[in-house]
């Protein structure tokens, strides 16, 4: 050990490893700020643009669309996911754990695949078509709701309310019982005491369900490609997608982009801001009386139940088993019955289904992608949750929200910002799929911090101290104490990375070199090629992925926004 | 493992609307226990000395080193905590060993240092235990051996017992205390339990509101409080609020309570009201006609002798004796006591201001 006073320079009153925040802050400027950044200015250097864009009348009807298609997709999601919340937050019944556990398909489920089953259910001789025809003969397609604002509201209900389901349904099952009761006695009917009780209660977690849904359906990308169709069913984030792919208007595109950006993360501010308040309202010593019995579903009850779940199960599992049943069907002609058949996986193992890609390769991309992203990213959540999780008071607030904010810029953009870099420098394949690795990372960041953090705050500050005190410095401590105290964290994080980054298809469209296709991609290509039973064959391999990764997430934790 | 003093030189640290300002010398090779009321500050006095915290000002050291701004990691201070803070993941020998390990240790090494601790603290039959089958006790002892696993200069133990039965906390304060002497090392023990100080410690320190109030020997606070607070903290006393002073020609004064006067000697100055008379229980007297008396409140067997507490004048004048007998007094008697000669103190202020040492 030296000897000696330390100089003097060094008498900051700072606790020591503030160090460790290094590469989290490093990697958030390089992959985050700076394409952001870029973006920005290319923006700003064009201000006629931004002028031209605000009065054009096409732009402002995309805006208007947008918006529209956002909030009815929002409203019906909630309304469908809201009796689904009442039924798992407030009742017992068989399979409601199971159902429980199911909700949470569509987080790890990439858009590209429900966009799939959905038109393999939904679509024009999909399943639904094909039962009805079955029944009373006659016209082909009696029920066409393809590439119409329905189809878009359609699928994102299917994507989202689940998210309703399980954020107000948790929620539910938390309220106190003692305002609840306290209402009943003094005269109020089981509605009354709904309403005024249960509402506000749940006001907080409906409003979370609502933005987060809102935010989603905003920026969704692969449903509206796929399912919109013409200026009149395009968004913003398919606008900005064709100006710098197909049209290389990298100027138009980052006006629009920034556009964007401001009003997601602007309804991300108010979000926060409204959110803190409520919660005020309701958090109070009544929260610490305890919860309510959840009731028994039985008899009459039991018949508008089924009358809910049977649908919403359905919704959730059809276009997923439809996408593996077709993966094993063949049509020989266009009027013969459909047969069994592997031919579309070995059409899949022999290539060549699409020019220019090969399946096999594709899959192997998407998992060497997806094991270096969710390395990358629960490294980097881990540094940044220490940190954080060590710090208390106004730091560590603001480093949280700059961890959350990609979750309200879109990841096109974020493609958007890497492209205009690179453009910049003599950009080779093996950059581009850094910058691509970076892209994944950042978006699965928030969540990766998320989980990690939340489990490193749960750890009595007195064990990490105890190994500082032992001898280990802030690293060491970090790595021998700390994470694997946190390992069910770690693994979670890691998973839902993963996950995330096997079903990313708005950045890896824009930034992956040309012939670095991820299945997202390939599938993406094979529905635009008609080749659906193909494309089903590869969605079976990426829902095998995700069905991976649900149950391991089912088994470690579950997963809470 | 060298023996020195931690010493707290005008050590100062602020959060919210509490300070610490400590200036303190812990003596090397003895057990210092700090005894004071819950949110005195006494653990955070800990966690500067162990380097989890900085001060806003002043400086540590340990012995000749300013050790103020290292890490915990680079400073020889072992710490035993309230709730042990085990690690959880690993067994009881790899807990112990932790320390060694990451202080370059080889592996075989540590594990042999393990041992040795291990045995030390009777833990030898739970080395491949994990933590979360241990009782409160086993804790503790392996906590115990982690932190002198790394034979630290200084040894640091936050209220180790309070989690412990009655029993238990006796037989592990006797372990500790032969473990301190016979490594001779300098330990700081954290406690508000008054017995447990008064046992343990080689020089006793009361702390409150941040600062350390008197330090010396325990039978030294005992007998000569520096202040009210102290001796009421310090274990039960007779409290009689001054009603009235009169010196003596004589060198000595009359004073004048609720439940009698009495004549002290060899005090260096004239004492301002308000004032409280205190006496220790051993120092008072049974008699037929004493200087003091009272109406007996509380009457409660210790094994062996009986705890008595008499009331005179409003509720705060009480007197706390001992009685021999076999036959106590009932509530309600009247008792009458002699003081032994020099054992009555006068300290400022009124026994209301000091509510939190009851």
């Amino acid at each position: 050990m030296d000897r000696g006073i330390p100089p003097l320079k060094n008498r900051g009153r700072r606790p020591d490893g503030t160090w460790v925040l290094l590469w989290p802050a490093l990697f958030w400027v390089a992959a985050f700020a700076i394409p952001l950044i870029a973006v920005a200015l290319r923006a700003a250097n064009s201000i006629s643009e931004l002028v031209q864009l605000a009065v054009s009348p096409y732009y402002r009807g995309l805006l208007r669309f947008t918006v529209k298609q956002a909030g009815l997709s929002t409203i019906a999601s909630v309304l469908f996911g809201l009796p689904g919340a009442y039924y798992i937050g407030r009742h017992r019944f068989p399979g409601r754990r199971l159902l429980k556990s199911i909700s949470t398909v569509p987080f790890v489920l990439p858009p590209i695949l429900a966009v799939l089953g959905f038109i393999l259910v939904f679509g024009n001789s999909g399943l639904i078509n094909s039962v009805r025809v079955s029944i009373s003969g006659g016209e082909t397609a009696p029920w066409k709701i393809l590439y119409s604002l329905r189809a878009i509201i359609m699928a994102h209900v299917f994507y989202n309310f689940p998210l309703t389901l399980r954020i107000v349904g948790d929620s539910w099952s938390t309220l106190p019982r003692s305002t609840y009761n306290a209402a009943r006695s003094i005269g109020a009917g089981p509605l009354k005491a709904f309403i005024t009780v249960d509402i506000p209660g749940l006001a907080p977690s409906i409003l979370t369900a609502a933005v987060i849904t809102f935010l989603y359906c905003f920026l969704s990308f692969a449903i509206i490609l796929v399912l919109g169709g013409g200026p009149e069913l395009s968004t913003l984030e398919v606008e900005i997608y064709r100006l710098i792919k197909y049209q290389l208007d990298f100027a138009r595109g980052s006006a629009l982009a920034i556009i964007e950006s401001l009003i997601a993360l602007g309804l991300l501010a108010v979000f926060a801001w409204t959110d803190s308040r409520l919660r005020k309202k309701t958090v109070d010593d009544a929260m610490n009386s305890g919860t309510r019995e959840p009731e028994r579903i039985g008899g009459i009850k039991a018949i508008p139940a089924f009358i809910y779940l049977v649908p919403a199960l359905f919704l959730i599992l059809a276009p997923l088993l439809s996408v593996v049943l077709h993966s094993f069907i063949v049509r020989p002609t266009r009027i013969a019955s459909l047969q069994f058949s592997l031919g579309h996986w070995i059409r899949l193992w022999g290539g060549g289904i699409v020019s220019g890609s090969v399946p096999l390769l594709s899959v192997l991309r998407t998992l060497i992608l997806g094991v270096v992203v969710a390395i990358t990213t629960t490294f980097t959540a881990s540094f940044a949750g220490w940190y954080t999780s060590h710090r208390s008071g106004r730091t560590v607030r603001v480093l949280e929200v700059m961890l959350f904010l990609p979750m309200g810029v879109s990841s096109v953009i974020l493609g958007l910002g890497y492209l205009i870099i690179t453009d910049r420098i003599p950009a080779t394949n093996f950059i581009r799929l850094i910058a691509l690795v970076g892209a994944h990372t950042m978006i699965a960041l928030p969540f990766a911090y998320h989980i990690i953090s939340g489990r490193l705050k749960e750890i009595s500050p007195r064990i990490p101290q105890a190994a500082r005190a032992s001898g280990a410095g802030p690293l060491k401590s970090l790595f021998s104490v700390e994470l694997p105290l946190a390992r069910p964290a770690l693994v979670t994080a890691a998973v839902f990375s993963m996950a995330i980054s096997s079903g990313e298809l708005n950045a890896t469209i824009i930034l992956a070199p040309g012939d670095f296709t991820t299945m997202p991609l390939a599938i993406y290509r094979m529905i635009g090629a008609y080749d659906i039973f193909g494309a089903c064959a590869l969605g079976t391999v990426l829902i095998g992925i995700s069905v991976i990764s649900f149950l391991t997430l089912d088994r470690y934790g579950e997963i809470s926004l | 493992m060298k023996i020195s003093p931690l010493i707290f030189k005008s050590v100062r640290f602020v959060r919210g609307d509490f300070s610490l300002d400590i200036n303190v010398r812990f003596p090397e090779g003895k057990l210092t226990v700090i005894l004071g009321p819950s949110g005195c500050g006494k653990t955070t006095l800990l966690d500067l000395a162990a380097g989890f915290l900085r001060p806003s000002g002043g400086s540590i050291l340990e012995g000749e080193q300013d050790v103020t701004l290292w890490p915990p990691n680079k400073r020889k201070v072992g710490v035993v905590f309230q709730d042990h803070a085990l690690f959880p993941h690993l067994n009881v020998s790899d807990n112990v060993a932790y320390g060694p390990k990451v202080r370059g240790a080889g592996k075989v090494r540590a594990g042999n240092i393990a041992t040795g601790y291990l045995e030390m603290t009777h833990m030898s039959k739970f080395a491949s235990r994990m933590p979360y089958s241990l009782s409160g006790g086993e804790r503790q002892r392996v906590a115990l051996a982690r932190s002198l696993a790394i034979e630290p200069d200084i040894l640091l133990l936050d209220e180790p017992f309070s989690s412990l039965d009655a029993a238990l906390r006796r037989t592990l304060r006797n372990e500790v205390r032969q473990i301190q002497k016979h490594t001779s090392i300098t330990a700081i023990l954290v406690t508000h339990d008054q017995d447990e100080a008064l046992a343990l410690a080689d020089e006793l320190a009361v702390m409150r509101h941040g600062r350390i109030i008197q330090m010396g020997k325990p039978g030294e606070l005992w007998k000569n409080p520096a202040d009210l607070f102290t001796a009421l903290f310090l274990g039960r006393t007779t409290r009689l609020s001054v009603r009235r002073i009169s010196p003596l020609n004589t060198n000595g004064l009359m004073v004048e309570t609720a439940a009698g006067t009495i004549r002290i000697d060899n005090t260096e100055k004239l004492p301002v009201l308000p004032s409280t008379l205190v006496i220790r229980p051993e120092d008072l007297i049974l008699t037929k006609s004493g200087h003091l008396s009272g109406q007996v409140t509380e009457v409660e067997y210790a094994g062996g002798h009986w705890r008595i507490r008499l009331n005179a004048g409003d509720g705060t004048d009480m007197i706390d004796c001992d009685i021999h007998d076999t036959m106590p007094p009932s509530v309600g008697d009247l008792l009458s006591l002699n003081v032994r000669s020099g054992s009555a103190r006068i300290l400022p202020g009124a026994v209301s201001d000091y509510l939190e040492a009851r």
